[in-house]
């Protein structure tokens, strides 16, 4: 059966389509240029007067693994404060900070929104965030792999290993992993922590291995570099959250040495430690390096005002950040000598200084980064928001009087130390289009998705809209995934399962033999029973893998 | 890549998970003739005995109503009682993820209430963590890290004969500082076995009963923060002494972990025992590092609750009867209803259970399981995970799932199939 959208303004930025007035066809799941003359049953939608574009796609997203289970578990009251009753043939769930699996398919898919990575795979609870990923329904996944801490590899950063032998084994943690990108957290951080070293600036050597963040921050960039897989190193700098770590994040991007890389939640990375308060915002100086340094890309992390729940495997400023929990319970866990994992409720309170002034933060580093295809939309879900607040955000970047308005009712402090009152731009259509579709798709190298060319797969969005932009991206009037009408005027009619998209680059598989040693004589389990399969993916963990190409966007 | 079940021979398999106790150990070597297992190494009698008594599972048939029937008729059997039912509950869960996954959406569906074996456990750790949260370890952190372990219990042998060997490197261990492993048992239990050599472990006793423990660990815990320094006097010298001295270790030690198994912990206010080594390891932390670790002796009870955290939210026990999950600590256990008389019918699904935990009562009964259960209404033999297909189970530390192999041919469906095919059933 083929589906014809009529009349809709189209928005799709990869193809030079900006607010175009024209048809769009899907048959067999993918966007076509003519439907094929065999093809008899046929449905239209009328478009007219809405606006179309790809489905949305979450770059940075926590929706798997082990540590969205252990916030689910600890907060027994967000389940009982938000339970979500089974209708027809949608599951049951419960939560909102912390959601179940169901339901975040289900509000994702309202939104608008087809695909989500989820950035903190941990190699041995890999499973896990596959496994959690394939019960969220209507969303295609993929998983960046934690590399930073792992005691393997700054082992053979600290005795000068070949970089061959790092790539390799990258490329094989990547395969066994089922996973498409790398990301670094605090990097050598959360080892350090294991050894009782309770911070580590960018340039400060871990105790133990004697090499620095940079250092390790410069090895995977290389390694991914040469791999030519897509994504950049997805970083979470050093010092997340503490005065004054501007000028950490700087040095870490300065580490690559002009190589790509990819800033995670960097909102929470943008601190200046200027004014009475010592907590200024920096995010001037951010933007305009990135402003300069076209390799670069950030996500932005945005906090919402309300209650939440941080999860993260920096578990050295979790722990710091013990304090600060709300309700007053923490959960911590180091992990098989690969990475750690904190978790720590937290309220953001409007009349508060420090968090008046990151939510002033996060927006104004959407304003000041000028190309949108460097700065990507999310609130790290849920550490600075939960991902159902996008539509609240895109209005903040699209309306400027509705934006210095609820400026003027946070802490005065706050705003007077701030300039967003003063920064005047709005995002248009087009720019909402880049940040949350085109622009994820790109960077993670996804060649049929985030448009609307021929050829795409036919994840589209419709959006009835109405002036008030927050409105309009809550529920979407129709949501198109792999070709099939799945959401309807904001209500899910027909539940698809997603995919894994995965990245697997070419690597010397005589590797293996010296990782074999390793598992076999230090970790559990042993080497036959690490890796994952495609297999193992399709059959038991419920997902199947989709390969993409490795190649980076200047090859393309 | 190289992922399927690891052969050394027709009838050898080695790097088999074993899914008999919470440790899930992975080195297991089994030996198979005309289905019936027999493991080889490593030496553990709580795994020989279970693959030796995992017979093959050709003997048994469906039944339904007192007489033998095909598959499709017993299913048809057990989704008419479902449909009559007015307060069904689905225990047990002794399977893998999928297992559980069938369960819970088993579950959800016919707005049953779902209790998992082994919950009581498993809720003392877990709602002392909604209380407060905790700090854990993982097998391959502590045993690559920890320069002193505290197994605070008594049958750490009996149901985690391996314990010591996962926890302690045989050899040399990731990290290069290596210095011998301090052991210290609290309790009046026997300590587990170890091949270990001396000179890479020491190991200590401070001999309590567990009933004591929460007092211990709690003047332990003062001790260390120095909040209540007279509380000398109301220990005896043996256990003062004992006591300084593990104060002195871990303010010693560089990694410390503290393990405990919730399950023994089953006398009156046991949960204050978890606060005072929560408490324990959090004073620890302040200036050493310090982790613990919840050993569950059944890794399908970590399972199914991480499964239905995941899928609805919470752990179990849960209610599904006003549509959306409600999650009200022990009030919708299994023992809890049967006791208040609520219960009309009660569904088991199994796979690596010894015994059908099934409480004495007239009510109807559907039983999916390996083990043959002839005086339920309905019978669905199905396979053991691990043997007779694969899976997944989670390791104790809750963080490690393992990907169970498939070890011999079997024409038995898993529970999660036979879930599925009375959900069918009940949709059409």
């Amino acid at each position: 059966m083929y589906t014809k959208i009529t009349g809709g303004t189209v928005y799709d930025p990869i193809n030079n389509c900006s607010g175009v007035v024209k048809d769009l066809l899907i048959w067999n799941g993918k966007i076509v240029e003519q439907i094929p003359q065999s093809a008899t049953a046929g449905q239209i939608i009328d478009a007219t007067g809405q606006i179309v574009m790809p489905g949305g796609i979450d770059i940075h997203t926590h929706i798997g693994g082990g540590k969205n289970n252990i916030a689910r578990l600890m907060l027994a009251e967000d389940s009982e404060a938000h339970p979500v009753c089974r209708k027809g043939e949608l599951r049951s769930g419960s939560g909102r900070i912390a959601p179940s699996t169901f339901v975040t398919g289900y509000e994702y898919a309202r939104l608008g929104y087809t695909m989500g990575f989820e950035p903190a795979v941990l190699p041995s609870n890999a499973r896990q965030a596959h496994m959690e990923m394939a019960d969220t329904p209507l969303l295609d996944t993929g998983g960046y792999l934690v590399l930073g801490n792992n005691e393997h590899l700054l082992q053979m950063l600290s005795k000068k290993e070949d970089s061959k032998k790092i790539r390799d084994f990258v490329a094989w943690m990547i395969e066994a992993t089922q996973c498409i990108a790398v990301k670094a957290v605090n990097p050598g951080g959360i080892s350090a922590f294991k050894f009782n070293q309770r911070a580590l600036d960018v340039d400060e050597q871990n105790r133990h291995y004697g090499i620095t963040p940079g250092q390790i921050v410069r090895a995977l960039s290389d390694a991914l570099t040469e791999l030519n897989i897509p994504h950049p190193l997805h970083v979470h700098c050093s010092n997340l959250g503490v005065p004054g770590n501007a000028t950490s994040t700087l040095e870490t991007i300065k580490a690559t040495d002009g190589r790509p890389i990819h800033l995670a939640h960097v909102q929470f990375h943008s601190y200046g430690k200027q004014g009475k308060k010592k907590f200024s915002s920096a995010a001037r100086m951010i933007a305009e390096y990135v402003n300069a340094h076209p390799e670069v890309s950030v996500d932005v992390g945005h906090i919402m005002f309300g209650q939440t729940v941080t999860i993260s495997a920096d578990i050295m400023h979790q722990y710091r950040n013990k304090k600060f929990a709300s309700p007053r319970k923490t959960a911590y866990v180091d992990i098989e000598c690969e990475e750690g994992c904190g978790v720590v409720p937290f309220r953001y309170e409007s009349r508060q200084f420090a968090n008046a002034l990151q939510w002033a933060v996060g927006l104004e580093l959407f304003l000041l980064i000028k190309n949108p295809w460097q700065v990507f939309l999310t609130t790290d879900h849920p550490n600075g928001a939960s991902f159902t607040t996008y539509p609240h955000l895109i209005r903040l970047l699209m309306d400027r009087s509705y934006r210095n308005d609820m400026l003027s009712r946070l802490n005065p402090l706050a705003v007077r130390q701030c300039e967003l009152g003063e920064l005047s731009r709005e995002y248009s259509l087009n720019d909402i289009a880049v940040i949350s579709r085109a622009g994820p798709a790109k960077s993670l190298g996804l060649a049929d998705r985030g448009h609307l060319g021929p050829g795409a797969v036919a994840d589209v969005a419709v959006y009835q809209p109405n002036g008030n932009w927050e409105e309009v991206f809550r529920n979407a009037s129709f949501v198109i995934k792999d070709g099939e009408i799945v959401v309807k005027n904001g209500e899910v009619v027909k539940i698809i399962s997603g995919k894994t998209h995965t990245a697997r680059a070419e690597y010397d598989s005589s590797i293996k033999r010296s990782i074999e040693y390793l598992f076999n004589n230090y970790r559990l389990p042993r080497f036959s029973n690490f890796g994952i399969s495609d297999d193992e993916m399709s059959n038991y963990i419920g997902s199947d893998v989709v390969r993409n190409p490795c190649r980076r966007a200047a090859d393309s | 890549m190289v992922l399927i079940s690891k052969k050394n021979s027709s009838n050898e398999f080695a790097d088999v998970v074993c899914p008999f106790c919470g440790l899930l150990c992975d080195d297991v070597i089994v030996n198979i003739d005309n289905g019936n297992l027999s493991m080889n190494s490593p030496d553990c009698g709580l795994a020989k005995q279970r693959f030796a008594s995992a017979f093959p599972p050709a003997s048994y048939s469906c039944h339904a109503n007192g007489a033998k029937c095909e598959f499709n008729e017993a299913i048809k059997t057990a989704a008419q009682l479902l449909t009559q039912a007015k307060f069904p509950v689905i225990c047990g869960v002794m399977s893998d993820v999928d297992g559980a996954r069938a369960a819970v959406e088993f579950s959800d569906i016919v707005g049953a209430v779902i209790d998992v074996q082994g919950n009581h456990a498993f809720h003392r750790n877990s709602s002392r963590m909604q209380r407060s949260g905790y700090y854990h370890s993982t097998i391959t952190e502590i045993r690559n890290r920890a320069d002193l372990i505290v197994l605070v219990g008594n049958e750490f042998s009996v149901h985690f004969p391996r314990l010591l060997d996962l926890l302690v490197p045989d050899r040399s261990c990731l990290l290069p500082d290596e210095v011998p492993r301090q052991v210290v048992f609290v309790g009046s239990g026997t300590p587990p076995d170890t091949t270990i050599e001396n000179n890479r472990l020491k190991t200590d006793c401070i001999r309590c009963e567990l009933g004591e423990v929460t007092s211990l660990i709690s003047i332990l815990a003062r001790k260390l923060n120095g909040t209540c320094p007279q509380v000398d006097s109301v220990l005896c010298k043996n256990s003062l002494a004992s006591l300084n001295e593990l104060a002195k270790q871990l303010n010693k030690a560089n990694y410390s972990v503290i393990a405990w198994s919730a399950e023994e912990f089953d006398f009156p206010l046991g949960e204050l025992a978890l606060d005072a080594l929560a408490e324990l390891i959090e004073t620890v932390n302040k200036e050493k590092r310090c982790s613990g670790l919840p050993l569950s002796r059944l890794p399908s009870t970590v399972t199914a609750n991480l499964v239905s955290t995941w899928q609805t939210g919470n752990p179990t026990p849960l209610s599904f009867r006003s549509g959306a999950p409600e999650f009200r600590g022990r009030h919708f256990s299994l023992d809890s209803l049967v006791d208040r008389g609520e219960v009309d019918l009660l569904v088991w699904i199994g796979g690596l259970e010894e015994t059908i935990d099934l409480p004495d009562t007239e009510i109807d009964t559907v039983v999916i399981s390996p083990l043959y259960s002839p005086a339920s209404s309905v019978y669905i033999p199905v396979g053991i995970p691990g043997i007779d297909h694969r899976g997944h189970l989670f390791r104790t530390d809750q963080v490690v799932p393992l990907y169970l192999q498939s070890l011999r041919d079997s024409s038995l469906p898993s529970a999660s199939e036979a879930v599925k095919a009375i959900i069918k059933t009940l949709k059409n």
